[in-house]
């Protein structure tokens, strides 16, 4: 096959093609991905703000808590209860983190990709230019 | 027959010829030639009377006569004729000249021989003249001249093949370099076209990535405050969040980094398969034109070679038919009686025979060759 400019040039909009479709939909995934961890963590957030008056009012109501009563256990409970809150806002911060590493790897790939492939496309013209040239002095040579 | 005055009386001998006893009487003198119808010259021959001559030539109008004539004397003698004349005619002749009395008959007779004797001579010398011609010929090798034209013309032929194989090994040489070099040119651009490409697009993806790490906070630090619980066990444990963040963090900056030198390295190894192929495009396209002037060659001399080839056989079917143009003629030479001298050819082709030193006893028991007949063969052999 002789060297085509206009084939190389379909398959490289086509490469591009490819690159922007993939590029948008990973974008909108991660915008996605990045409401749904977000909304995660203010939900957490909420749901320990409120939960927090329920639990001090429980140790009051067991006597463990009051104005002048400080009991160990109220406490152990309270730091366990915001111990528990910071784990589950950090896990949920480390998966939308870790949602958005998986997304920067996925446009770095498709970037690195559609790169690759038009470096494979001017490779190949070349090679094929090479073997244009082959054949032409095969011609000049009378041996086709 | 019986002479009125001539006892002789002829007698048929054991052999059937009638003969006249010469013994019987001397004078005259008649000679069997007189009974074969010859009338002798007045004056000439044995003499005699006038009425013995009157007798002879009465005797010889009778014979004229139709049923009057004697019996004819039968001779038995070979067939023997010179150009047409019998020996009893030539004597005839011979008897009668010279003699002064000839009669027509004999007049005619020698004028047929005079131009018998001149034909033979004209004969003769369109023979000898023939002859001569054919001893030219073949002696200084005109029966060549034929043969050297054809020669002439192959030798032409190959002057212009030769010219030819030339002029098209030269195109094809030139054709060959000129389409290395537009290869060449065609080839250099294309990899320029890589490079440059290359060059203007050395762009990392993976370069330049920091892992994004989120820091961890108590939301609780005022709750726990306002109730007077301390809050180390809660930093311990945003402290270890903070640390499990940044170990992901690390991880995934690691994971980069990685991909950003596979990605540098697969630039560098790009451009390092562009420059070979470069050179290994060069190199064969070189091997491409070497080659095919090799072919070139080998064909320009396969091209010779069939010329040679051609012109050789060629020549060699010319030789042929000279040499059977010099047999014929040869031959003919000596039917005519003739020494065929060897020809004389103008210029010798070296055909590498060299001919043996020692002396081959080839002659045939019982023949018997005459010098001429040895020179002769000889110089059909050009030796």
């Amino acid at each position: 096959m002789a060297y085509n400019p206009a084939a190389y040039e379909a398959r490289r909009r086509g490469y591009e093609s490819n690159y922007a479709a993939e590029g948008a939909m990973n974008a909108y995934k991660n915008f996605l991905s990045q409401q749904r961890g977000q909304r995660n963590i203010t939900d957490l957030t909420k749901s320990y703000q409120k939960a927090a008056p329920q639990v001090v009012a429980g140790y009051g109501r067991r006597n463990l808590n009051a104005p002048n009563i400080r009991s160990g256990a109220f406490n152990r409970g309270l730091q366990d209860f915001a111990t528990e809150s910071v784990r589950q806002q950090a896990d949920a911060q480390r998966a939308l983190r870790e949602d958005m590493y998986g997304y920067d790897l996925s446009s770095r790939s498709a970037q690195s990709n559609y790169q690759q492939q038009l470096l494979d496309l001017e490779a190949e013209k070349a090679s094929q230019i090479e073997e244009d040239a082959r054949q032409l002095l095969a011609m000049r040579a009378g041996m086709i | 027959m019986t002479y009125p005055d001539d006892n002789r009386t002829p007698r048929t001998s054991s052999t059937g010829i009638k003969i006249f006893n010469p013994k019987v009487k001397a004078n005259p003198v008649v000679s069997t030639i007189y009974d074969q119808g010859y009338q002798p010259t007045p004056g000439m021959g044995a003499g005699g009377s006038a009425a013995y001559w009157e007798r002879i030539n009465q005797g010889l109008i009778d014979r004229a006569v139709p049923g009057t004539e004697p019996d004819p004397l039968v001779v038995d003698t070979p067939d023997i004729t010179y150009n047409g004349i019998s020996p009893s005619d030539l004597a005839a002749i011979l008897s009668a000249s010279g003699s002064g009395g000839s009669t027509a008959a004999s007049k005619l007779a020698r004028d047929e021989f005079n131009y018998k004797k001149q034909q033979d001579a004209i004969a003769k010398a369109k023979s000898d003249a023939s002859l001569k011609a054919m001893q030219d010929r073949y002696s200084t090798g005109g029966y060549r001249e034929n043969a050297d034209a054809l020669l002439s013309i192959l030798s032409g032929q190959e002057t212009a093949g030769r010219g030819q194989i030339k002029t098209t090994y030269n195109d094809a040489i030139a054709n060959i370099l000129g389409g290395y070099k537009q290869a060449q040119d065609v080839t250099t651009q294309g990899y320029n076209a890589l490079d440059k490409y290359l060059a203007n697009n050395q762009s990392n993806p993976y370069a330049g990535y920091q892992s994004q790490v989120g820091s961890v906070a108590n939301p609780m630090e005022d709750l726990l405050a306002a109730y007077g619980v301390g809050a180390e066990p809660v930093r311990a444990q945003v402290e270890a969040e903070q640390l499990a963040g940044q170990q992901g963090g690390n991880a995934f900056q690691d994971l980069m980094n990685i991909l950003s030198a596979s990605a540098t390295r697969g630039n560098q190894s790009r451009a390092s398969e562009s420059q070979m192929a470069r050179n290994l495009a060069g190199a064969n396209l070189g091997a491409a034109s070497s080659a095919y002037q090799s072919q070139a060659a080998n064909s320009q001399q396969k091209a010779l070679a069939d010329l040679l080839n051609q012109i050789a056989q060629s020549q060699f079917s010319v030789e042929q038919g000279v040499g059977q143009n010099a047999d014929a003629l040869a031959n003919a030479i000596l039917a005519a009686g003739g020494n065929a001298t060897p020809a004389v050819v103008p210029d010798a082709i070296d055909t590498g025979f060299v001919p043996p030193t020692e002396t081959l006893d080839t002659s045939i028991p019982g023949l018997k060759l005459s010098p001429e007949m040895l020179q002769a063969l000889m110089a059909r052999r050009g030796m």
